[in-house]
């Protein structure tokens, strides 16, 4: 009985044990390649790779690995995804015997040998999952920064989004065929077949009014793109584990006053359009932005005035957390840039409208509660009575989830 | 967060009661270049002769090379990793008329030739119907002290062909410039240049073990 007892403790510490670790690593599987995170409204992408050297001594080729990856992936460069930021991390090491990483071999040839670089995943790349497969790559020291920012790419899971011009149709490339983007895999790029010879040739193909070329099919003058963003979130991060929440903020607020021989009326109306990122833990983290609306009219003896002011675009960084069938306000701060004046002027008498945030009067004193589809609050409140004065208060927030990736188009 | 307009607008009461009208109303730049003049440095280790595994992986992966698939590449890539004696394997691809063929058994020999055997095989290139896959050839054997290899770099000096298969038409001028200068320790900015300085020493040319010199 005493052991059983003791074993039960036992396994019960480990079990703690395991669900301890368990909440401090980072999501993906055990000996994990690349990972990921999700905290806040942040997606952050690591990718680990041993780099190995033919020559010489690789922790050179490690900071140089990391500046190229800083100034194309990482560094402060901050992606977005649906209603996430993503970032991206480099997690390399030059040190055998650390297991779950992708591979990078960095090939010194003598000067005048051809070398092409390569990233090879060992399967199609509609089935390389860069969190659990190894990707392997042999890259030329003396490839351009450009070219290594193109590899990690594909360590990334991105695949090559050029075609070659098959000038004598023979359906197979040869030495001197050109290589050129290919439409069909980089949308961004249009083919016009002015010869109508119905065969695409590379002076067909050309970039669409307005859109960025990509790192994938032009190296030397290719950007990372929207949608390789979407791509590699897709192929790190379940899409169950992302969800965001889409809604609006309206408030307002109306009041009366009348005196003897002098009256004002008041309104303010807002709304915020709210774009949140689900985490974990149940975190909404994201932005509210809209506009504000102030305006009254008044009068006294010898004058009659009126005045309106819009104020916007409004922006604010929102927190809230859900529960169940409830979400609750964590925080709201306001950007810096709203610099609203909140008064306005009637018969040179200025009417202030206070509050700690410039611009919101909204009211959440409560949380949403789920009511079908979506979380729903709202507060009205009249003002107190006293002679010659009435008005209200009102906010109503409406929250609901729309999945994630479904809404890129919300991406800077 | 503001309680909204009240307090406000009593103020404005006392105000307007108060008070009469005034009526105011958003590279190419290599991570680290190529020492040019620098040593041939082509065996990182000693060449061994292949095991059958090897030899059957390089014959694999020349017949089914496709430029067009990245990971053909890179199977010639991880088996230059190898550092194995592979001339005899890869001799006879380069007399085969498939182009693809000859080109992926010249790109892996370029890559590991340090052997008389493997120098001697590579230099069966140079004479390749294929412009591109000469310079690849001369590329590799002018760090090797073959003096054959330089006329074909002169040559390739201000080409516009292509190295083949490039992933970004990378041009055939740049490499041969590269192995030029590395070897010979001369810098031209023209074509002409080159071949000027070619029709000068190529009757005297030799490689001294680094580079090469004329008399």
């Amino acid at each position: 009985m005493w052991r059983t007892n003791v074993r039960w403790r036992a396994g019960l510490i480990v079990l703690l044990l395991a669900a301890t670790l368990a909440a401090l690593t980072p999501a993906g599987p055990a000996g994990a390649r690349n990972t990921y995170t999700i905290n806040g409204d942040t997606i952050t992408v690591t990718v680990r790779v041993h780099l190995k050297t033919t020559r010489g001594d690789p922790s050179r080729w490690v900071k140089a690995a990391e500046s190229v990856f800083a100034s194309f992936w990482g560094g402060d460069r901050v992606f977005r995804y649906s209603c996430y930021k993503v970032v991206f991390r480099l997690d390399i090491t030059a040190q055998a015997g650390d297991s779950g990483r992708h591979t990078v071999n960095v090939v010194h040839v003598p000067p005048g040998t051809y070398y092409r670089s390569t990233v090879n995943w060992g399967r199609p790349l509609s089935d390389y999952d860069p969190t659990q497969h190894d990707a392997e790559g042999n890259w030329w020291s003396g490839a351009s920064e450009r070219t290594i920012a193109h590899e990690f790419g594909h360590v990334l899971g991105l695949g090559d989004e050029y075609t070659y011009e098959d000038s004598n149709g023979n359906g197979r490339r040869d030495d001197n065929e050109r290589t050129f983007p290919d439409p069909a895999k980089a949308p961004e790029y249009e083919w016009r077949d002015t010869d109508r010879d119905g065969k695409m040739e590379r002076g067909e193909v050309s970039l669409r009014p307005g859109e960025h070329r990509s790192l994938m099919a032009e190296s030397r003058t290719g950007e990372i793109l929207q949608r390789h963003i979407d791509a590699i979130v897709e192929k790190h991060v379940p899409k169950e584990k992302l969800s965001c929440w889409t809604g609006t903020i309206e408030w307002g607020s109306w009041g009366q006053l009348q005196g003897p021989g002098a009256g004002y009326r008041g309104e303010s109306r807002g709304e915020l359009s709210v774009t949140l990122a689900e985490d974990a833990k149940g975190y909404l983290t994201g932005t509210a932005e809209g506009a504000w609306t102030i305006e009254g009219q008044g009068y006294s003896p010898g004058c009659t005035g009126s005045d309106r002011s819009d104020f916007g675009p409004l922006r604010f960084d929102l927190k809230m957390r859900r529960s169940g069938d409830r979400i609750e306000l964590v925080s709201v701060t306001p950007d810096q840039g709203n610099e609203v004046e909140t008064q306005i002027d009637l018969c040179g008498i200025p009417i202030v409208f206070a509050g700690s945030h410039p611009g919101w009067g909204a009211q959440i004193y409560g949380p949403l509660t789920r009511q079908g589809e979506v979380y729903f609050y709202e507060f009205r409140q009249p003002w107190p009575s006293s002679p010659g004065v009435s008005g209200e208060n009102w906010t109503i927030v409406v929250l609901q989830p729309t999945g994630a990736g479904d809404q890129s188009q919300l991406s800077d | 967060m503001t309680r909204g307009l009240l307090p406000g607008m009593l103020l404005a009461l006392l105000a307007l009661t108060g008070s009469a009208c005034a009526g105011r109303s958003l590279s190419g730049t290599p991570v680290v270049a190529p020492q040019p003049g620098a040593t041939p440095a082509p065996a990182a280790s000693p060449t061994a002769t292949p095991d059958a595994q090897v030899v059957a992986r390089v014959r694999a992966a020349v017949e089914g090379f496709d430029p067009i698939e990245e990971a053909t590449f890179h199977e010639l890539n991880m088996l230059a990793l190898e550092r194995a004696d592979m001339a005899a394997t890869l001799a006879p691809y380069l007399e085969e008329p498939d182009s693809g063929r000859r080109f992926a058994a010249i790109y892996l020999l370029a890559l590991v030739a340090d052997t008389p055997e493997e120098i001697e095989a590579l230099k069966v290139a140079l004479d390749d119907p294929v412009f591109s896959y000469r310079v690849v050839a001369a590329g590799s054997l002018a760090g090797l002290g073959v003096v054959e290899a330089l006329p074909v770099l002169v040559e390739a000096v201000g080409s516009d062909a292509l190295l083949p298969y490039s992933e970004f038409n990378e041009p055939v001028d740049a490499l041969a410039r590269e192995a030029l200068e590395a070897y010979t320790g001369q810098t031209f900015a023209t074509a002409e240049e080159w071949r000027a300085w070619w029709e000068r020493v190529k009757d005297t040319v030799h490689w001294d073990g680094t580079r090469y010199v004329a008399d």
